[in-house]
Order: structure tokens, then sequence, then C-alpha cells
């Protein structure tokens, strides 16, 4: 899952891109609304968390950029301001959630997450494909009852690949979607991840999950 | 509660009754006297018609008198009397109407005419005239007249009297006619006084039910000004000015609370956001840097703190300044020197005047971070390695102070009206930093409290404060 965040606060561009990374989020980061926007429009992000009060380009006008392009991030509006004429403006101008500052990491995310299920049409944080049940809140694969050991990147790939059930994924997208633009990671390790995940997943039984379209990309049916 | 329509009212109706009631005295009082006069005028008539039958032959008086000819002096209903005194009070000749009843008094006037009201001997109220006449000389001798001298002929008193119960009844009637007018004046001056107040108040009571439906939450309303009465028309256009000005201050106070709010909400955010993460992961690889951010942002937040509290407290007023001779040298680099990690961080020069600074009569206690603001502002808003320069100029007793710096980021001349504005700052962003925008609202108020004057100019891309009114020691 792709994350932009979008905020001034160093600070809090520190801690917020740490705590998402480490709940196993690909995050960018934009310090101003010009930069976010231009991140924005190009990065196929599934949610941007977005201040309001930005220099340069104020955070309603991105939200209007965004909105005018053919992006479609769920956007979830930071702010300071807790007026209710705020929230409504914000929510009137395209935003899907609004989060008052000072905030709870935990609510943070729970926010996130609900987003994320929104774009997915989820309405469970839990997706069960066969005896395999990926709780996307707890960010944690099972099989049967028992929890089913996968690294952070490997939960990654399984988790977006089981919200876009039937549909090819390609190698691009996944690396898109799994890491942060900055990172040096290429299709080779979504090779090398995908063929260590299908492996620990055949050691527990389970065959023909990840399917592979030669050319394409990758599958759950 | 006192209504003004109902004061109105009542003063206005007891103001026309107070001269309605004095206007029927006066009436009364005129017209009784003027047919008491009537009254009188007939009844001294008649008494002079019975003087004319009165006769001197010489010897005696006599009364030509005949009670056919005047019957009311015998009648037996309401009869009227009369009596004829000789001068020396001898009963020469009375009406029949007095048969019966004992003569009565005897007045030896003075006045030729005397009137005075008494009891008939019916016991009916009466009037009476009193005539003292001479009585004429037989006309048949013409002699008497000249031989006998006006002086030496006999005085007669004539004394006729009648009810005056026609006379009362028409006073009377008159009385309750003026009274009667009176009391339908009155509530005519009710009625019309309540209508016509009624209508001048309207466009006062349309006033009052605009004003009524204004509340903290509709102050954009405005009460109507244009068609209003010559008096209310400037009252409904003061007052619309007046909500206006409300409503900029409210609006202005709810922009500072919304600002205050945003200025602490965010380094709460950003040491919660830090401290959660950082607890919740405390293998972070940089978390050391947490500590130090943690700390950065409660620093601003005991900055921002203790300078709203410091301008509540300088707005509030009744602060006493402790004035003494200060060597503004001496607190120019005081400042300098508390600020020396900011100078050394953006490699900035400071620059003070060759001549030296004079010593001023001020309180240090408040000018010392009136400069603090202002030499920190100067080095925050020039680029790196720039130059601020400090310039004190005496001119005429008073001295001003001068900071310029080059700036890092152009100012407006909107700019400027909004320089001393509580929160404002150039970026709207309101970006996390060391800037809220009160250091120079603070500024200003401790300038206000020193009675000194503080204005701002830019040219040339250089911005230059004036502290100016310090008065020299």
């Amino acid at each position: 899952m792709k994350i932009l965040v979008v905020e001034d606060s160093r600070k809090l561009q520190k801690s917020l891109s740490a705590g998402l990374r480490r709940l196993g989020y690909a995050v960018d980061i934009a310090g101003d609304g010009e930069e976010g926007t231009a991140f924005a429009i190009t990065g196929n992000y599934d949610v941007i968390v977005l201040d309001l009060m930005l220099p340069r380009k104020s955070g309603l006008e991105v939200l209007q950029e965004i909105r005018r392009s053919n992006q479609s991030p769920e956007v979830l509006i930071l702010s300071a301001r807790d007026q209710t004429r705020d929230r409504i403006e914000g929510l009137q101008q395209g935003a899907d959630d609004y989060l008052v500052k000072p905030f709870s990491f935990d609510e943070l995310h729970a926010r996130i997450q609900a987003l994320v299920r929104r774009r997915f049409k989820q309405k469970s944080p839990v997706i069960s494909i066969g005896k395999i049940k990926i709780d996307t809140s707890l960010h944690i694969a099972y099989l049967g009852a028992d929890c089913f050991p996968l690294t952070p990147t490997e939960t990654s790939i399984l988790e977006y690949l089981a919200l876009n059930r039937g549909r090819v994924i390609s190698p691009d997208r996944l690396l898109n979607q799994i890491y942060d633009s900055n990172s040096y990671s290429s299709k080779n390790a979504i090779e090398v991840h995908v063929s260590g995940l299908r492996k620990k997943l055949r050691a527990q039984g389970v065959t023909d999950l990840v399917e592979t379209r030669r050319g394409f990309g990758y599958l759950i049916n | 509660m006192r209504s003004l329509s109902k004061t109105i009212t009542f003063s206005t109706i007891l103001w026309v009754a107070l001269i309605l009631a004095i206007g029927q005295i006066v009436v009364d009082r005129v017209v009784e006297n003027l047919l008491l006069s009537q009254f009188d005028i007939a009844l001294e008539s008649k008494a002079r018609a019975l003087v004319t039958l009165t006769k001197y032959d010489g010897t005696e008086v006599e009364l030509d008198f005949a009670d056919e000819f005047m019957s009311e002096f015998e009648a037996l209903e309401n009869p009227e009397y009369f009596e004829l005194f000789l001068g020396n009070g001898n009963l020469l000749e009375r009406s029949h109407s007095f048969d019966g009843y004992p003569a009565s008094r005897f007045r030896d006037q003075i006045d030729e005419v005397l009137f005075s009201d008494l009891e008939l001997p019916d016991g009916r109220a009466g009037r009476l005239v009193a005539i003292k006449f001479i009585p004429q000389i037989e006309d048949k001798d013409e002699s008497l007249r000249t031989t006998i001298a006006l002086e030496n002929r006999p005085r007669a008193i004539l004394q006729l009297s009648r009810e005056r119960k026609t006379l009362d009844s028409a006073i009377m009637r008159f009385h309750l006619l003026i009274a009667g007018i009176s009391v339908v004046i009155l509530i005519a001056v009710m009625l019309s006084v309540t209508r016509a107040i009624r209508l001048g108040l309207e466009p006062l009571i349309q006033i009052k039910n605009e004003i009524s439906q204004i509340s903290p939450r509709t102050l954009d309303r405005r009460i109507t000004a244009q068609g209003q009465p010559r008096e209310l028309e400037p009252i409904a256009t003061q007052f619309n000015l007046v909500l206006v000005e409300i409503e900029k201050a409210l609006y202005r106070e709810r922009e500072f609370s919304s600002d205050v709010a945003h200025e602490l909400r965010t380094p709460v955010t950003e040491i919660r956001s830090l401290a959660e993460v950082g607890l919740r992961w405390p293998a972070e690889k940089d978390i050391s840097s947490y500590f130090a951010d943690i700390y950065d942002s409660s620093k601003r937040l005991d900055r921002l703190i203790e300078n709203l509290l410091q301008l509540c407290r300088s707005e509030e007023g009744g602060i006493e300044l402790d004035v003494k001779s200060v060597k503004l040298d001496e607190i120019v680099e005081m400042v300098c020197l508390s600020l020396a990690e900011e100078i050394a961080e953006k490699d900035i020069v400071i620059e003070p005047a060759l001549a030296p600074m004079p010593v001023v009569l001020t309180d240090p206690q408040w000018l010392k971070p009136v400069l603090q603001n202002l030499v920190f502002n100067a080095i925050s808003h020039s680029p790196e390695g720039s130059t601020v320069t400090l310039k004190a100029i005496a001119d005429a007793g008073t001295c001003e102070l001068e900071i310029e710096n080059p700036m890092q980021d152009p100012l407006s001349a909107a700019d400027l009206e909004n320089i001393f504005k509580r929160l404002w700052r150039k970026d709207s962003a309101r970006e996390a930093g060391r800037h809220a925008g009160i250091g120079l609202t603070l500024v200003k108020s401790y300038v206000d409290l020193m009675q000194l004057e503080v204005k701002v100019t830019v040219s040339d891309n250089r911005f230059c404060i004036v502290l100016s009114g310090m008065k020299i020691a």
C-alpha cells in the first residue's frame, strides 16, 4: 500500500513516515503544496495524508488538483483547524476523511486502513482465500488458526494481490505500491519476494494461490 | 420596566388635564362673575324702577307703588321682596311678600349701591341690592325743587331682594358643561396622544424588532437605516457601523483563537506523534533524534505560551513603569549576547553604530524584550552571512533606534500593514518553525506601554524598523 504524506512539519514527516513504514506501508513525503501536487498526480498512491496549511500551495488547492487529475487516491486531511466549517469545506472539496491535530497515531492508522478498505471495497479487515486469511489491520497472514510467518514485504505483496483479487498486477505496479519512490529496489526484488512467498505457501500445502501470467504479472483468483 | 410610550402618554395627559383644570377654573370664574353681574344689573334696574316711584312732597317721602303692576312682590310662589327705609332707618314701605316676617336688617351703606347675598324670609338663598338715594320732588310743584336744597332733602334706602336659585342653577349648568367638555377633551387627547405615540414610535419599534433578531451568530444582519425618520436615521446608521466593528472584532477574535489553537496544536502534534512512534518502535534507527525533536517542539510550545501570557498581561494594562537611566549600548550588547547562538548559526554580522549610543530614560524591563524580539527577527529574516545594522540617532532630546536587515523573503506594502497583527505571518502555512507571528505584536504592545513609537519601512529589499520617542537622560 502506498501512502503520500504532504506535511510541512519536518518532525511530523519523520514520525509519520517512520511509523507507517514500520506498519508495512510504502511512504513518500512532500514538504509543501507544490511538491505534494507533483507527487500526488504522478505517484499512483492509495492514500494521501494531506495537511491543509502548506507553504507555496494550500492543502485545499492540492486536493482540487488531485481531483482534477486522472488519479483517484483516498485523501485524509490532517489539520489543526477544528472548526466545523473547515471540516465541511475539506470534505466538500473531495477529501475522504478529516483528522484534527493533535491525533493519536493509532487513530491515524485505523483511518488509513478504513480508507484502504473503502478503496478496495472491503467491508472487513480480514480477507479469506481458502485456508489463508489475511488481517489487513494487523498485517498478519493466517493459515487456519495459526499465524503464517512471512516477511513484511511478502505480507505486503500477499495483501496487495488479495485486495486486487481477480486482477493481474504487474511487477512494476507491485514495485511501485510496495516500495517508497526513493527505494532502490527493482523488479527482480519483486520476483525474489514472490518466489519466497510461494515457497512458504507450498511448504504449508497451499499451492497455486499466487498465479503467474507470463509477460503480464501476478494474480490471486 | 419603564415604558417610553406610557411615560409620554401619561405625562402628556397629565399636562393636558392640568391645563384644562386651570382653564376650567378661569372660565368658570369669568362666566360666574359675568352671570352675577348680569343678574345684579337686572336686580338694580328693578330697584331703580322702584326708586323712581319714590317721591318727596316737601313733608314726607312716599312710594307710589301699586301691587297689581308688580305682582312678583305678592306672588305666593317665588315672591320678590322690597323694603324702603328712610335715611334714619325707619321703615317706610315694604312689599306684601314680607307679610308675616319681621323687617330685615337696615343697611346704612356708604356706597350708593350695595349687593349682597342673603337668606330670604322664606328661607331661600337670595340676592339683595340696596340703593341709597334722594327721593325725587313731586313733579306738580316745581317751586320745591328750588326752595329745598339737595342736601336738605331726606335720604332713603331701597332694599330689593329676590331668589338667586336661577342664577345658581345657571352657574351650576355652566360648571357641568365646562367639566363635561374638559372630560371629552381629555378623552380625545388620551386617544389621539396614544395613537400619535404609537404611530410616532412605530419606526423605533421596528428597529427594536430588527435588533432583537441580531445575535452573536447573526452579526452580519443590519437594521434598516434608509427611510427612517430624521431623528432615527443617524442612530440606525451608527448602530450598523458599530455592528460592523463588532463583527470585525469577533472575526478577529475567532481567527486569533483559531490561530492560537493551530500554533499550540502543531508542536503538541509533533511531540505526541514522535513520542508514540518512538515508544512503539524504540529500535528505530534515528530514535535519538526523536528526543531532540521533542525537546525542540516543547521549547517552541513553551515560548509560545510565554509570549501569549506576556501579550495578555501587557494588553490588560495596569502595569507601572520603572523608568530609569539606561545605557542603550549595554542593553544592545546584552541582547546580542543572548542571541549569540542564532547569530553564529546564520553567520550574521551585527554592526552597531560607530558613535556611542546615548543614555535614555526608559524601563529596561520592557525595552530589553522589545530589542530582543527586533534583533531576533532581523537575524531570522536575513539571508545567511548578511549584516544587521543597529543605529541610534539622537535628536532634540529624544533618541531613535534603527534596526535594518536585508530581507530573505520580500515583504509587500500590504504585509507591512499586517506586520503587528497577532499571529500574522508572511507564509499563511504557519510552517513549523521558530516564529509564531507574535513577536512583533508583543513589541507593539510593549512599545505602547512605554509610550514610544515603532514603525517599519521597506526599501531596496532592506527591512528597517525604527523605535522612536525614547527620552535622552
